[in-house]
């Protein structure tokens, strides 16, 4: 699964009055890359103490992979008046990140 | 709308997001005190950033504008200066009689004003200039009078000429021009905005050889409206699409009845949204507003509740992208006397201090 990103202010709809505080929120869900399936054939013989040998007998089961979760980093790049964005928050796997600006 | 892009760096790619937010204009909060006296010590330390004063087109230029010494260092400080200037005549200090003089060489004669307006059964009829006197020309030399004064305010000023206090609360119960010219409400309308529109071209395209106001500069233009009782009829008729205006205008009352802040600005908030496109991308100011001491509660909580119901009013209309509020200018005499005095001014303070005042 991609990556996505999603935005939320701390206001619906995200309308400010000279001087509010804007909180922008960047939740992004866990970078997982396409998982892996296949499967496992194994083959199995069983030796008798005498010696003798049993027919071969061949099993199949599937398997699954899962992606490993990444970090992320998330950073404001650009704002269409001007505004200065500053970081209050981030947690450790960088899902989720606050923004703070002044209206 | 205000756009705010994020980059999101995971796994050796880079995702970026988009956004929209809206942020409304700041608002500036005035008063005017009765009697035009100067308010300054009452107020001192309150965040008043607009004021009104009303003159008589009757009277001369300077004392127009700016009318006095201290309403000169104000507009000098960044006060938004809003001056009424009326076809009324007021009376003392302005004369009825016909005028005879010269404006930078240019010779007028100003004919006594022949109108009535505002003429409610059983009162006075307060004398103006009429309609037909100003579209006949009569009164250019009061125009030029008062534009000589305006081209010295400083560029970096703010001062909106609203002319007319109220037009509807002017013609309300019709005009007259001289004795046999008497005008239905209806037909004062359609006489005043073409009478507003004369006066504002003359005064930002006057004849030639007079120097009109810098464009772009630091005056500005309204029509003055009292509200949504009169009726949405007369305000269409006075803001037709190319009224040549700044500011869209009206007052704001919390009498005859007590309402909330908000149901007070919402009933001209409607007029407004059925103007026309243009006007009603133009910013709005509140010229009076006031709440009657008598309701329960008095004036204070009232007054604090108008901030927010500002704010209110702008949230929704920058979401329409339509225009804003930009000035309320408080009415300390009339319907609105600040009563008690320290309380109201307490209460004035508190309001002007808070979003989306300050």
């Amino acid at each position: 699964m991609p990556t996505t990103v999603v935005h939320r202010f701390n206001r619906e709809p995200a309308v400010y009055a000279p001087g509010e505080e804007i909180l922008l929120t960047v939740l992004v869900s866990p970078h997982d890359p396409e998982p892996a399936t296949g499967t496992i054939r194994t083959a199995t013989t069983v030796i008798m103490p005498d010696g003798t040998e049993s027919e071969t007998v061949t099993t199949e089961s599937p398997y699954v992979v899962d992606g490993k979760p990444g970090t992320a980093r998330t950073q404001v790049v650009s704002d269409s008046a001007g505004r200065s964005w500053v970081k209050v928050s981030e947690n450790t796997a960088g899902t989720e990140a606050v923004f703070r600006a002044v209206a | 709308m205000v756009t705010v892009s994020t980059a999101t760096a995971t796994a050796g790619t880079a995702v970026g997001q988009a956004s929209s937010y809206l942020v409304t204009e700041r608002v500036r909060g005035g008063i005017y005190v009765g009697s035009g006296a100067d308010w300054r010590s009452d107020f001192a330390g309150a965040n008043v950033r607009s004021f009104t004063s009303y003159a008589s087109l009757a009277q001369t230029g300077t004392a127009i504008y700016p009318g006095a010494d201290w309403r000169a260092a104000l507009i000098a400080s960044g006060l938004l200066f809003n001056l009424v200037v009326e076809l009324k005549w007021y009376g003392a200090g302005s004369t009825v009689a016909g005028q005879a003089f010269k404006v930078e060489g240019k010779s007028y004669t100003v004919p006594a004003p022949n109108g009535r307006i505002q003429r409610r059964a059983g009162t006075t009829f307060p004398v103006a200039w009429s309609y037909d006197q100003v579209l006949a020309g009569q009164c250019d030399g009061l125009l030029h009078r008062l534009l000589v004064e305006l081209r010295k305010i400083p560029a970096t000023a703010r001062v909106n000429i609203q002319f007319a206090s109220e037009v509807d609360t002017d013609n309300e119960f019709g005009t007259s021009a001289s004795t046999d010219r008497i005008y239905t409400r209806a037909q004062a309308d359609t006489l005043a905005v073409r009478t507003y529109e004369y006066m504002i071209r003359w005064m930002r395209q006057p004849p030639a050889g007079i120097s009109p106001l810098p464009r772009p500069g630091p005056v500005t233009f309204s029509v003055g409206w009292s509200g949504a009782w009169s009726g949405l009829d007369g305000f269409l008729t006075l803001h037709p699409e190319t009224l040549p205006v700044d500011y869209v205008q009206w007052n704001c009352y919390n009498q005859n009845g007590n309402l909330t802040a908000y149901e007070r600005l919402t009933p001209m908030m409607a007029s407004y949204r059925r103007l026309g496109p243009v006007m009603r991308a133009k910013p709005i100011i509140i010229a009076e507003w006031g709440t009657n001491p008598a309701h329960p509660g008095g004036q204070g909580p009232w007054i604090d509740t108008w901030p927010a119901a500002v704010q209110r009013v702008n949230a929704e209309q920058v979401q329409r992208g339509e225009g804003q509020i930009l000035v309320t200018n408080y009415f300390d005499s009339g319907y609105g006397l600040l009563t008690p005095r320290p309380a109201g001014i307490a209460a004035l303070k508190r309001a002007y201090a808070a979003i989306p005042f300050r």
